[in-house]
């Protein structure tokens, strides 16, 4: 039996609801909706929707959540009820605010790990070039780049966190041995034909974890350790040190993300949609997409394969003796589809509306984009203070 | 001027449909919530999870993947924001996992029996380790019994990354499983 079906057998049983309950959560749900409830789960899904090219080029934007990096970040991002969307990884230090480059390009073309592009003659939403200008996938595409957490400062943040857990573990006589670095795995944005060539539409193989994690998970069997660390109230999102330690480093009250964020993610559903790129659907795109998606499609339909979008591509099975290896067809496929986003200028037309959306997004926006840019530098000072007074 | 017959208004579409997709899955979601969440939160989850397709509704487009996979999407990202109770709930499950049961089978049996409950406490301490996303993935897949497709539509990747993902989190889990006790996988 190996790890995966001594899991499943270890699933825990739970009885359908009965009759009367699921009417009474029917009603719930329907009351729930008719008073707009609410504003936490609001946070929650605005994030997704902040990138609207999801379902146009899913496989291209991906990459974000793949690196174990994340795992570390990912046991952070929760708290007092928010997930914090790390969405947009890209090898950028800093966050910056986007200003297109009016000078023309001087980059080369697009490489198969480079997260640069160039992008030439953009159109705009109403069809008028601009400059070409080159831009760094990550930074310029989407609004949540603009305000996106590099991975240098979700370690920096997430070793001050330690610090404080550790601070306040010791105060009630724990040891405490820190949650260890993962590594930083950058996966390009676009994946081009060299990427391709090698793993079609997966991903590039992550390191794999090491030991110094398992000392990390299993120091809370010691007796009162997890209460210690999580506090005693199971109902609680966040308790104990943990609290303690969100406390010190996030202002004003713990919680692990700008307040201006929901304001600024909802700015971005709203600006996206109304520019014709909306993240649910491809109904009523944006001229420019949908001139886009016309030609990738008459493109596709040369090599024999017919699909309006990307997205909507069939990707072969992948033998089950050895799914994380792209077999032969799925390679082809992903390299036909990357040919005809290159050829048709699919990549260009659809990145450059994105990138002009943003910028003038950006634009409107930099009061906003400050503000929290402010938060994170607070926070990144937090936590390097934090680390400097642990022993 | 006869007075005006009392007319049955039709539903919104919406309505119907959100109705038509609580009455087909609510069972498996509230499964899915309670076995990682615990029923007390599950109702609420639950009904965050249909109340959100309900908002969202509007926007899913049938074809680019499965209704249950939406839902079971949805569900997740809920479900992440009570990373904290499903963290105790990991560890409730190694603790049970250790406890003896009933020994009415062979000797051999319950070797394999006591060993594989070892094995299950690195495994789920595994579990929990996992970043958010393959922790959804690997629960989809080994508790719900999800298809790939549905996996890929819940977490809006490609059906190849899904594969790929779960070969990826197999590696990390026999990392945190002592060797010695999984030799003969």
């Amino acid at each position: 039996m190996n790890d995966i079906e001594l899991l499943a057998a270890a699933r825990p049983g739970v009885d359908d609801l009965d009759a009367d309950t699921k009417a009474r959560l029917f009603a719930t749900i329907i009351d729930q909706q008719a008073s707009g409830i609410n504003e936490r789960h609001a946070r929650l899904f605005v994030e997704e929707e902040v990138a609207p090219v999801l379902l146009v080029t899913p496989h291209q934007r991906r990459k974000q959540h793949r690196s174990l990096a994340l795992s570390a970040a990912a046991a952070c991002v929760v708290a007092g009820g928010i997930l914090v969307g790390v969405l947009y990884k890209s090898g950028i230090d800093t966050p910056q605010r986007i200003t297109p480059a009016a000078s023309p390009s001087t980059a080369s073309s697009t490489s198969s790990t480079s997260d640069s592009v160039v992008v030439s003659n953009l159109p705009t939403t109403t069809g008028v070039a601009t400059p070409s200008v080159q831009y760094r996938v990550g930074l310029a595409i989407f609004p949540a780049a603009l305000v996106e957490r590099s991975p240098e400062w979700e370690r920096l943040v997430g070793r001050g966190i330690e610090a404080e857990i550790g601070k306040c573990m010791a105060s009630k006589g724990f040891r405490y041995t820190p949650r260890p670095d993962g590594p930083i795995v950058v996966l390009p944005v676009i994946k081009d034909a060299d990427y391709r060539s090698k793993y079609g539409y997966g991903d590039a193989p992550s390191p794999s974890t090491d030991a110094a994690w398992n000392t990390w998970m299993l120091q809370d069997n010691q007796p009162g350790f997890h209460a210690a660390l999580y506090g005693s109230d199971p109902n609680a999102q966040i308790g104990g040190c943990q609290d303690v330690a969100y406390k010190a480093i996030y202002p004003p009250d713990g919680i692990a993300v700008s307040s201006d964020n929901d304001t600024y993610n909802k700015a971005a559903v709203s600006w996206f949609a109304a520019n014709g790129v909306s993240g649910k659907t491809l109904e009523n795109p944006n001229p420019v997409l949908a001139e886009a998606l016309k030609d990738w499609s008459a493109c596709m339909a040369t090599k024999g394969v017919t699909a309006t979008n990307p997205n909507a591509l069939t990707v072969p099975e992948r033998p089950a003796a050895a799914p994380w290896t792209a077999p032969p067809a799925e390679i082809a496929l992903a390299l036909q589809d990357w040919d005809c986003q290159e050829s048709t200028g699919y990549i260009n037309r659809w990145y450059g509306t994105l990138q002009t959306l943003t910028a003038q997004f950006a634009t409107s926006q930099a009061v906003l984009i400050d503000s929290i840019h402010t938060w994170q530098n607070e926070v990144a000072a937090r936590a390097t203070a934090a680390i400097k007074a642990a022993p | 001027m006869n007075p005006v017959e009392p007319t049955e208004v039709a539903a919104p579409a919406v309505d119907v449909e959100i109705r038509r997709l609580y009455e087909l899955h609510v069972d498996d979601i509230y499964r899915f919530v309670a076995r990682r969440l615990g029923t007390e939160l599950a109702f609420d989850v639950t009904a965050d999870t249909f109340r959100t397709a309900y908002e969202r509704l509007p926007d899913f487009v049938v074809g680019l993947g499965t209704e249950r996979g939406w839902l079971y999407g949805i569900a997740s990202n809920l479900i992440r924001n009570h990373w904290r109770t499903e963290r105790r709930r990991l560890n409730a499950l190694a603790r049970l996992s250790l406890l003896p049961t009933d020994f009415d089978d062979s000797f051999e049996r319950v070797d394999d029996l006591l060993e594989g409950r070892s094995r299950l406490v690195h495994v789920l301490d595994g579990v929990a380790q996992l970043a958010a996303h393959d922790r959804d993935l690997l629960l989809l897949f080994a508790w719900e019994g999800c298809s790939y497709n549905e996996i890929a539509t819940a977490l809006e990747i490609p059906v190849g990354t899904v594969r790929s993902r779960l070969n990826r989190i197999r590696t990390i889990l026999h990392a945190h499983t002592p060797h010695e006790v999984s030799s003969h996988e």
